[in-house]
């Protein structure tokens, strides 16, 4: 009997229950194709880049949170579904059905749905899962062809996972009639859109929102210049203060935002009538007015997580973005070495037979260099004083057209390129962010090199690409000089040194054997230069040396190997975006159904508030654009709120890495933003539904 | 003039299979400036009726006109315009919105057609002398009595100058005093503003304030009794034909049934 109850119950309640069922489907499918990815085994096959990645343990993290979204998805879905239905346990204990059985009957029904679930769930996330998963090999930048395998092992972890989860559910749901009175279960379910007058403390708070936010901006976006300055006086503990302070300004900020200021400003239209008079305008102000004061902590939330998810997702696609650059900078060409390595590696190239596409030369000088650029980190500008390497402007202008593709640059005598190994969002004016160019009006830095014959240089262009790849110069010079071909034959230098490039056809890169050799040597420690220097009577001698005599000479890598850190570096960061876009997908799946249901379950108890709208005259067209009008509101602050955080919490990160380009950022969150339009419209269309129908569809046959 | 003209109106209802006929063939007319009540026991269909000529549902035969025209055939757009300019509603339990206050709960109907602001506020200024809650605009209306409720719902019905106002049970959730006074101020507007009124009761007190009575009993007009001397006279009159309804009063004017 109580079977047939709760299977009846089931079908009758089909509609009702679709959307319950489709956000567990939602949920279910999402967590399998994580769990799948993690179990798969063609992960444990991938060599390489599976060894450098530390996959298992992210990914273990990653479930987690997934997970915990999972659960706290789920019992808010479920705890909409079952207020709903508060009056039907009335009515059963009502007629005279015991506690127990009507507790039962929930059980289940709670466990019937959790089947269907299950078994939807089971084989969407099977297809899904396979998608995901050559997704995620696209983003490593592996090519393997992906069989179809279907994971046990995620099959069975899902099953425990989601069938404890219902039984929970289930028995939650039917303890509910042992909490509550039969009086209030009958009750019919009150609901007041009342809405109360501003008091000074709303006042306050719409005061305060803007200015925290636009406070926390101003904060964020000069954070070079004022974290520094705190630094000098504070010491360095102060900078997460400075951090904490920004975020803490923005999460108050976002929330007296809800709680007042939307108050005050919508309080404020009301006072304007010529606007406020017109149309449903006064409606729509109104019913804003109160979802806004109704719903003040839910789009907080939202927002703060809508903030979180962007900017996680942002900066996963921005560090992308730097790393990639960063690599090209390190590692502008296929093969670099230095003079040292001359003959192991020519040696690795005849063995093999290869013939290079291209293969050149430079020369240089190391010399001792003097000169200073102002920034925004220290308050008298950074001193460059130290070894140098001085190369002539016709080889720097190959290297550079060759490498980065660069336009040749023409020097006076006088002139000089200076590149630095320093972020250009730090350094101050007279030189132009981004491109380095000093301004027009200033004659350039002086350029001191220590030797007795040279002329007086100056700096007119500060750079950041390095000729030949930042990688083979020593760590600690990391400053290159470029001068007119004739300034440089002026120049002498004790030591000088070369440095070789080679480009490599696709099908020589492709040769393992090869490769394997060459990586061989570039990760050799032994392989290294070390720079000595040695004082004497105010000048340095600078030797090159292929052993250390002391851990703290300067050294480098004397053979760069451009593919495969390219690969390994592309697996890496792919599967970090890859991470970092699931979570974001679920952020964003939960967060947009978060306001969907609760819109939802409002939606039901604003109906009479429509019936009388229509009586007096509204028709369907014009109720149905207020809906949507209102209901983008409501989705639309927190998404903009959000996306501004984001914004400046991106470019705050973005000072720290030297503006690397932000496009692929500003797509994924695009792509964010899309969806959660996707959740609006949908919403939008069932609010629609529920409230809007034609006054007369009852009582026709 | 005829400003509501009910001809031959029938209503069915229900399932293929139990087909409830809420009315059957009813024709009758309210005059420009009349005070209408219908009366009739429990699903009599004094609802269905008042439905039907609010437009707000479609009879299955005959039609309704209103200011000659066909309203029972008209598109959902067009009824909706028409209804906010030819029709004021009062409900039984009043039908205001929470968010508004009662200045802006009785200014809706004229912000949904765009009314100037001065022609706003010189019509509410208008209305709330008439109905005497000047003093409670800037209320909500959680904030008022329930009788001070229905008269702001009725300043709403009124606002837009309606040929016909309809009232549900109007007095339905108020106490004797506070009915007492809605219906004194309907009277008013009924005289000074030359308002055509129609209301449904089933209490013969709030009937007695009208100038015609309608019963209506299954579904068809049963009688109508107008008054012409004085409330109380009209009262006992009513309280007789609701008796003859329920069988065995002094008007038997129909022999039910055998």
């Amino acid at each position: 009997m109580l079977l047939h109850l709760a299977i009846k119950n089931v079908l009758n309640r089909a509609r009702d229950y679709a959307a319950y069922v489709m956000a567990c489907v939602v949920a279910m499918v999402v967590y399998f194709c994580f769990i799948s990815i993690e179990t798969a085994p063609i992960f444990k096959h991938i060599g390489m880049a599976g060894e450098s990645l530390a996959l298992g343990r992210i990914l273990q993290m990653t479930g987690i949170v997934i997970l915990l979204f999972v659960v706290f998805f789920l019992v808010y879905a479920n705890l909409f579904f079952i207020k709903k239905r508060r009056r039907e346990i009335g009515i059963l204990s009502i007629i005279g059905i015991p506690k127990y059985q009507i507790s039962l009957l929930f059980l289940v029904e709670s466990l019937m749905v959790g089947l269907i679930v299950l078994m939807v769930g089971l084989f969407l996330g099977i297809l899904f899962s396979k998608l995901f998963a050559m997704l995620l090999l696209r983003m490593m930048g592996i090519a393997i062809a992906m069989p179809f395998l279907i994971s046990g092992q995620a099959v069975e972890q899902t099953i425990v996972m989601f069938g404890g989860l219902f039984l929970l559910m289930g028995i939650l749901n039917s303890t509910m009639i042992y909490r509550y009175q039969l009086v209030i279960l009958l009750q019919k379910m009150t609901f007041s859109h009342k809405v109360r007058r501003p008091n000074w403390l709303t006042y306050l708070g719409g005061i305060l929102a803007p200015s925290l936010i636009i406070g926390g901006y101003y904060l964020a976006d000069h954070t070079l210049t004022y974290m520094p300055r705190l630094e000098r006086r504070f010491g360095f503990g102060v900078d997460l203060l400075y951090l904490l302070t920004i975020l803490l300004f923005e999460i108050i900020g976002t929330l007296a935002f809800f709680q007042a200021y939307t108050q005050i400003w919508l309080q404020f239209e009301r006072r304007w009538k010529h606007l406020y008079y017109r149309g449903t305008h006064l409606l729509s102000v109104t019913n804003l007015s109160f979802r806004f004061k109704e719903n003040a902590k839910m789009l907080w939330m939202i927002t703060i997580l809508c903030a979180v998810t962007i900017t996680a997702i942002g900066s996963a696609a921005m560090i992308y973005t730097y790393s990639q650059d960063a690599l090209q900078q390190n590692t502008p060409i296929d093969l670099i070495y230095s003079q040292s390595q001359k003959p192991a590696v020519n040696d690795i190239l005849t063995r093999y037979r290869v013939r290079p596409v291209s293969q050149v030369d430079t020369a240089y000088k190391l010399v001792t260099a003097r000169f200073k650029v102002n920034s925004t980190v220290a308050k008298n500008g950074i001193r460059m004083d130290g070894a140098a390497a001085v190369m002539p402007l016709t080889q720097y202008n190959r290297a550079m057209a060759q490498q980065f593709e660069q336009p040749a640059v023409k020097l006076k005598n006088n002139a000089a390129i200076t590149i630095i190994n320093l972020p250009h969002t730090m350094l101050e004016a007279p030189y132009k962010k981004g491109t380095g160019v000093l301004r027009r009006q200033s004659v350039g830095i002086p350029l001191q090199i220590k030797q007795a014959d040279t002329p007086k240089l100056r700096i007119v262009h500060l750079r950041k690409q390095f000729p030949n790849g930042a990688g083979i110069f020593f760590d600690g010079v990391l400053n290159v000089i470029v001068v007119n071909n004739a300034v440089y034959r002026q120049i002498s230098a004790t030591v000088m040194d070369r440095i070789y490039t080679v480009q490599l056809t696709t099908a020589q890169q492709m040769q393992k054997a090869l490769m394997r050799e060459l990586l061989q040597l570039s990760r050799n420690p032994r392989q290294h230069d070390y720079l000595v220097m040695q004082k004497k009577s105010g000048t340095t001698r600078y030797t090159i040396k292929t052993t250390a005599k002391h851990l703290s000479e300067l050294s480098r890598s004397s053979v760069l190997l451009k593919q495969p850190n390219q690969a390994i570096a592309n697996a890496n960061f792919g599967f970090y975006l890859y991470v970092a876009l699931f979570i974001a997908l679920i952020f964003m799946l939960a967060t947009g159904s978060i306001i969907m249901l609760k819109q939802l379950s409002e939606a039901q108890e604003a109906t009479l508030q429509y019936r009388t709208l229509k009586k007096i005259g509204m028709s369907v067209n014009e109720i149905k654009r207020m809906i949507y009008f209102q209901i983008l509101m409501l989705f639309l602050l927190p998404i903009i709120l959000g996306s501004m955080h984001a914004f400046f919490a991106i470019r705050m990160l973005g000072l720290f890495l030297d503006n690397p380009g932000l496009q692929l950022a500003y797509l994924v969150c695009g792509l964010l933003i899309v969806i959660y339009f996707i959740f609006y419209l949908i919403t939008a269309n069932i609010y629609n539904r529920i409230v809007n129908a034609p006054l007369n569809s009852d009582g026709f046959y | 003039m005829a400003v509501v003209s009910v001809q031959q109106v029938s209503k069915i209802y229900g399932h293929r299979l139990s087909l409830v006929n809420a009315l059957n063939n009813i024709s009758f007319e309210i005059k420009s400036g009349e005070f209408v009540g219908i009366m009739g026991p429990s699903g009599a269909g004094k609802t269905t009726l008042l439905n039907m000529i609010a437009t707000i549902d479609q009879p299955t035969h005959g039609r309704v006109l209103i200011k000659n025209q066909v309203v029972s055939r008209m598109r959902e757009a067009r009824l909706a315009n028409f209804r906010r300019h030819e029709l004021g509603f009062i409900f039984q339990d009043f039908n205001l919105l929470d968010s508004l206050t009662v200045r802006e709960n009785i200014l809706l109907p004229l912000a949904l057609d765009k009314f100037s602001v001065a022609m706003i506020e010189q019509r509410l200024a208008q209305v709330s002398r008439v109905l005497g809650i000047g003093n409670l605009l800037a209320r909500y209306p959680d904030e008022i009595s329930i009788g001070q409720r229905q008269r702001v719902a009725c300043g709403r019905a009124m606002i837009t100058k309606p040929t016909l106002l309809l009232a549900d049970e109007p007095t339905g959730s108020l106490d004797s005093k506070s009915a007492t006074e809605l219906l004194q101020y309907l009277t008013v507007i009924n005289r000074q503003e030359k308002a055509t009124i129609l209301l449904v009761t089933h209490d013969a007190f709030t009937a007695s304030y009208c100038r015609r009575i309608l019963f209506i009993r299954d579904g068809q007009l049963f009688s109508e009794i107008i008054r012409n001397g004085n409330r109380q006279q009209f009262f006992n009159q009513i309280i007789d034909m609701q008796a003859t309804i329920g069988g065995g009063g002094r008007y038997n004017a129909i022999t039910p049934g055998h």
